[in-house]
């Protein structure tokens, strides 16, 4: 037998191919398959009721207008963890709002797509990155891992950046010592799921301090929303970068600057006054060293 | 290059294309493929169907933006290759197809030699960014650009999980990897 790994291993992928060739697959292409979202699984249980009451006519009319409407968020509270120090040691903890409510992210304008059968399943999530346990010297970390396509993650009232095929990251602060994030998945049916991690914060000792400093510092930019339907539209760019230094957000319909405060965070709310309705446009958001991220904004008004 | 000017989207490696494929045409192409790499990351026969089906439904419902991208077929293998690893995705894929087919006769895929089996197993005991990555580069031959692309990560780091997977598989099987 052959010693060397690539013949072991494409001798396996063909026969995997070959397996999977033979097989007969029972499922028929999405695009075949027409269903409806049930009611129920788009509203309350407890407006379900009173609709089925009046008649599956009209609920089967109000399906079309609520695929439209926007998601219903879940009730439970999202833990900010004690333990993550989103502003400096020293700011009090951010009281939990008193209600659960999610900015609207989207308002949805698409046409109803094809779906199939009712979404009662929580979106699945996980944590790719840092590993359980891992002990940093940085009091900046990113944390990164995949969900569900759709679906949205957030650390407490802190959301994570998203791409279409469910890769999401967030940077955290962390506190000296042990900290335990908890990340939570939430699809657009309103289904959500927990993962948590436990890191450590191990400050180097007093010589690097200056590498500590440069990594805290690094540019990162985050967008808050990515689509609003006031107006004038507006989204809230935060991140973090070199204290003292300008953090410039541009677009064709609007920008704004601001100046990254002494813990190296920054935050800034800017406004589309001139933003056509329904056209995705670029915001590009940029500090004085080249660094530069962009994201995609877009005004849907109701 | 299109004739007008609009904003472009901002995700990398995606170019609009003049003409894009027919959701349908797409899926009669790929759907065996992704229902391999699925069946090599999650080990299940009966589940990686409904894996890649679900990718398959994702994309479906995304089609007006997917079908524009310049390699569709990468975001379904992203999709399904994170869906595959994840150990609660896979029980609820096997939990699907086995309601799907009660009664039926199971189809699934066939079974292969023991030491292809144990290959495979030995794959999916690598850590995941490096099962997919092997899983890739051995089942599609896929270059570095395309599993990095695949996975949406730099290259550099594909071929630091694709390093790491080889290596690990060698050192499990007593073989060399010809570099």
């Amino acid at each position: 037998m052959s010693r060397d790994l690539d013949t072991r291993a494409r001798r396996a992928a063909e026969s995997l191919t070959q397996a999977v060739d033979a097989a007969e697959f029972t499922v028929n292409s999405p695009a075949a398959v027409k269903t409806r979202r049930p009611l129920v699984a788009v509203l309350r249980p407890a407006i379900a009721m009173a609709l089925l009451m009046i008649g599956a006519a009209v609920g089967g009319a109000l399906v079309t207008d609520s695929d439209s409407e926007q998601t219903p968020v879940p009730t439970t509270v999202p833990l900010v963890p004690t333990s993550l120090a989103e502003t400096t040691p020293s700011e009090p903890e951010p009281a939990p709002p008193t209600t659960a409510y999610v900015p609207p992210t989207t308002a949805t304008t698409t046409a109803p797509t094809t779906t199939v059968a009712s979404d009662l399943e929580a979106p699945f999530i996980e944590i790719t990155s840092p590993e359980e346990g891992a002990e940093f010297e940085e009091k900046t970390i990113a944390f990164e891992g995949v969900t569900e396509p759709g679906a949205k993650v957030a650390a407490g009232r802190w959301e994570a950046d998203v791409d279409d095929s469910g890769n999401w990251r967030i940077v955290l602060v962390l506190s000296e010592g042990k900290n335990t994030a908890r990340f939570t998945a939430t699809d657009e049916a309103g289904n959500s799921s927990e993962a948590t991690v436990t890191v450590f914060y191990v400050p180097a000792p007093e010589t690097t301090t200056t590498t500590i400093e440069e990594k805290e510092h690094e540019f990162s930019a985050f967008a808050t929303f990515g689509s609003c339907s006031e107006t004038p539209p507006y989204d809230i760019y935060y991140g973090t970068g070199k204290p003292g230094t300008v953090i410039q957000i541009t677009s064709d319909y609007g920008s704004g600057s601001v100046e990254v405060s002494e813990n190296g965070e920054w935050e800034k709310k800017v406004v589309f006054e001139t933003a056509p309705p329904d056209k995705a446009f670029l915001v590009k958001v940029a500090d004085e060293f080249g660094n530069s991220k962009k994201f995609e904004m877009i005004y849907q008004p109701a | 290059m299109t004739a007008e000017t609009k904003p472009e989207p901002i995700r990398r490696d995606k170019e609009l294309k003049a003409s894009h494929e027919s959701f349908e045409s797409f899926y009669q192409r790929e759907f065996r493929n992704v229902v391999g790499l699925a069946f090599a990351l999650s080990g299940s026969r009966l589940g990686a169907e409904d894996l890649a089906q679900e990718a398959f439904i994702k994309a479906h419902e995304r089609w007006d933006k997917i079908s524009g991208y310049d390699k569709p077929g990468a975001w379904v293998r992203r999709v399904v290759s994170n869906l595959a690893v994840s150990g609660f995705r896979r029980k609820s894929a096997e939990r699907k197809a086995v309601a799907r087919l009660a009664g039926q006769r199971p189809t699934g895929i066939a079974e292969m030699e023991p030491e292809d089996e144990q290959f495979w197993q030995m794959v999916r005991d690598l850590p995941k960014r490096q099962a997919q990555a092997t899983a890739l580069f051995y089942i599609e031959d896929r270059s570095v650009a395309e599993i990095a692309e695949i996975l949406e990560c730099s290259p550099a780091t594909a071929k630091v999980h694709l390093h790491r997977g080889r290596q690990s598989l060698a050192s499990k099987l007593v073989m060399e990897v010809s570099e």
